[in-house]
């Protein structure tokens, strides 16, 4: 089964899989950061043209800080993520699935001369593009990741209008989600796909058609722990 | 279609997650998509190049005809990915024969007015090539595809363009990196060559602007097709639930098998006696996930609480009494049938206590081996090796009993020194002190023809001796006129001061050129001359008491 998961195993034996994110929502997440950094870099050279050989000194900070400090102080102070990778629902984390540090991060950004070779991260991007992980020079270097974060709001449980139905059989944990997905999706799916898929539950809810349908949506409901 | 034959894992993912997916996918494919992929461009762009160059005269026409033909190219990585997806990965010849018919009716409106409008080539192309929709039912069907993830699949094209650019761009600054070309110190002649390739590039040059132009579409296209035919998987997962399809389908699977029809039978359904015809095989294969969740109590409490109560059997033996007692009219004695699905179940590798585990071994590593059994060299080497071992080994203790020898034989050099240290030790005796304080020469005393002795120093060419005791004369003269004697150690500053303490000393002029005429034959050898000498004497004679 083909999938874009990393697996990485704990110490304690536990399995986390790592969602690694690929070239175009990296470069996406990029081109805000870059268009924010061109903002910011911009707006103080508005405000500094005015202060004269001292201003070109501040700006020439401010530049140095926007185009090295900027991504390294995001990621390790806000949990791997820079403005653009938060747009984006992207994180930076250490290929153990850990959070990145100041050396990683650090060696990381610093890489990106690297990648940004032969122009505008044409080495980077390739890099990406073959590696299965998606990880350019830099990562590699640094021994980190980019990976889809979890989404940022957890969904509610279902608000369903079916009476439970303990299911006949005990059902597997994969199986129950199964059922309960079906009454979260139930919604967007149209009424023949539904009447569609509870068809092929028959052994299960005994039915066919409408009745198959509420039949699974009680079945969801018991699960999800209501009772009648 | 058969979602169970998908080789992707389904799971309803977000939009971006998807184009990462189809990026996997294309990666999985790289061969198969990219000779095809050359096979059919390469000649497409030598043909295209010829055609402008030779029957139009503008050689950069046919970068903008390749960039036309991007959607009938597309049709290769869909091509191979569509198939590869539910795992009849097609090969390179397949998918080169394909390209002359597949999809070349919904190629039409892509190569003339979606050209110009579409901007979600990507995402929309398979509706028109995978599902071959009618015209009709087109515009429904694109703008429910649109409306989950048409955002996203616009903003891939925009990335897609801008990858595309930026390739283009590198390819050509690696090429400069690494051809040695000094564009700032070029001869006038390199650079007038260089002005005019840049401004009115000549044919040739236009000709291979075209071909980095079609490397870096080379690179990118596939992905991006990639990444859009995985939107395109992801959207219609969530528009019909493939996801949970697969995971009822399992379930249904599961359910027919026999060992649990028989529970079910007893416990609801009717229709499910059936499946008890279901082969075996499919027990075997369902095994682990029941094995699982095969809670005992819970199945019991199906069975007891909905059969049909069962008279106890009349002869049953005297051991069973007690069960059926236990649970009295709800008690259903297990017949063949149980008896057999039991002894099924326990069959199962879950439950049967063994267990299969699989490790890696190194090709021909038999078990443990000796050394001898080891080394493929002959006996005869063996042997010679052996001879030199038993030399060695005999030489190292002959090489011992020469040192031993020695060593009792200089036992005169070693012994003493071993007393001695043994003596120290006994009487723990300090180790003498390894600086000791150099005792400076006893001062002579001054004599009483002071004048006689600093003139005699002074003809014997040692002035500073001279400077030296005529300055101590000075100091003991203060000493005499302090009453008391001056701090050990006084510097001449300090001597100075006690000589302006004592009010009216009528020798202080005098005591202060002699510590002046001191300080600079000590610190800066500078000495005087006779006539500032015999002036000096002169001065420090002046207040002398009788």
């Amino acid at each position: 089964m083909l999938d874009t998961l990393t697996l990485v195993e704990t110490p304690e034996g536990i399995s986390l899989h790592l969602r690694s994110a690929g070239l175009m929502p990296r470069a996406a997440a990029w081109a805000i950061d870059f268009a924010i950094r061109l903002g910011i870099v911009w707006a103080t050279g508005v405000a500094i043209a005015l202060l004269g050989k001292t201003g070109m000194a501040i700006y020439l900070l401010v530049l140095f800080v926007v185009f090295w400090g900027y991504p390294v102080l995001f990621e390790v102070l806000r949990d791997g993520q820079t403005l653009g990778k938060r747009a984006l629902n992207l994180r930076v984390v250490a290929d153990s699935g850990a959070p990145v540090g100041w050396v990683a991060s650090i060696t990381r950004n610093l890489m990106r001369t690297v990648d940004m070779l032969p122009f505008c991260y044409g080495f980077g991007a390739v890099a990406s593009l073959v590696d299965p992980r998606s990880r350019r020079l830099g990562d590699m270097v640094a021994g980190t990741l980019v990976v889809h974060a979890e989404p940022r709001r957890a969904k509610g449980p279902p608000a369903l209008p079916a009476a439970p139905v303990q299911p006949p059989v005990v059902l597997a944990p994969a199986e129950r989600a199964a059922v309960v997905a079906f009454a979260e999706r139930a919604p967007l799916l149209t009424n023949e796909r539904q009447q569609e898929l509870a068809a092929l539950l028959q052994p299960l809810t005994g039915t066919y058609g409408n009745d198959a349908v509420q039949r699974l949506l009680g079945m969801a409901s018991a699960i999800l722990g209501r009772r009648s | 279609m058969k979602v169970e034959n998908l080789s992707i894992a389904l799971r309803p993912r977000t939009a971006w997650e998807a184009m990462d997916l189809g990026g996997a996918l294309t990666r999985r494919h790289a061969r198969t998509i990219w000779l095809a992929w050359f096979a059919l461009t390469l000649p497409a762009l030598v043909l295209a190049n010829a055609l402008c160059w030779f029957a139009f005269g503008e050689p950069w026409a046919a970068w903008l005809l390749m960039w036309w033909l991007k959607p009938a190219f597309d049709r290769v990585p869909l091509y191979v990915l569509s198939r590869a997806v539910f795992g009849e990965a097609p090969g390179v010849r397949e998918t080169l024969r394909a390209q002359w018919r597949w999809g070349m009716r919904a190629m039409l409106p892509w190569l003339f007015y979606r050209r110009f409008f579409s901007m979600n080539r990507a995402l929309v192309l398979p509706v028109d090539l995978l599902e071959g929709s009618l015209a009709a039912g087109r515009g429904a069907r694109v703008r429910v595809l649109v409306s989950g993830e048409g955002t996203q699949g616009i903003m891939l094209t925009i990335i897609a363009l801008h990858v595309e650019a930026m390739l283009a761009f590198s390819l050509v600054g690696l090429a400069l990196i690494l051809v040695p070309v000094p564009v700032q110190f070029m001869g006038d002649t390199a650079k007038a060559f260089w002005e005019t390739l840049v401004e009115t590039p000549p044919a040739w040059a236009q000709a291979l602007v075209n071909c980095v132009g079609w490397l870096a579409t080379s690179i990118i296209e596939p992905f991006y097709v990639g990444a859009g035919f995985g939107l395109y998987l992801n959207r219609r997962t969530h528009l019909e639930a493939w996801d949970i399809e697969l995971a009822f389908r399992r379930l249904a699977a599961r359910l027919a098998a026999p060992a649990l029809a028989v529970v079910l039978a007893l416990a609801c359904v009717p229709q499910a006696v059936h499946a008890d015809e279901a082969p075996a095989k499919e027990v075997a294969a369902q095994a682990d996930d029941e094995a699982d969740e095969a809670d005992d109590t819970n199945r019991l409490d199906h069975v007891g609480g909905r059969a049909k109560p069962a008279p106890v059997a009349q002869d049953a033996k005297a051991g069973e009494r007690p069960i059926a007692s236990i649970f009295g009219s709800t008690y259903v004695k297990g017949g063949d049938e149980f008896s057999r699905s039991v002894a099924k179940a326990y069959e199962e590798p879950a439950l049967s206590g063994k267990r299969t585990q699989r490790i890696w071994k190194p090709i021909g590593d038999d078990g443990p081996t000796t050394d001898r059994e080891r080394s493929s060299s002959p006996a005869w080497a063996r042997a010679i090796g052996g001879l030199f071992a038993i030399v060695a080994e005999y030489g190292l203790y002959v090489l011992l009993a020469v040192l031993v020898y020695f060593l009792v034989r200089a036992r005169h050099i070693w012994l003493p020194w071993l007393k001695a240290a043994g003596a120290i030790v006994r009487g723990s005796a300090l180790p003498p002190p390894l600086v000791t304080a150099i005792e400076a020469p006893p001062e002579p005393d001054i004599p009483d023809d002071l004048d006689g002795a600093v003139r005699a120093l002074w003809q014997r060419g040692e002035p500073r001796a001279a400077l030296a005791l005529l300055y101590r004369a000075g100091v003991q003269a203060l000493v005499e006129a302090r009453g008391e004697s001056l701090p050990p150690g006084a510097t001449e500053s300090e001597c100075l001061r006690a000589a302006r303490a004592l009010r009216g000393w009528p020798r202080l002029d005098g005591f202060v050129r002699v510590v002046a005429s001191w300080r600079a034959a000590a610190y800066a050898r500078r000495f005087p001359d006779a006539q500032q000498l015999d002036a000096l004497l002169a001065a420090f004679r002046a207040g002398k008491p009788a």
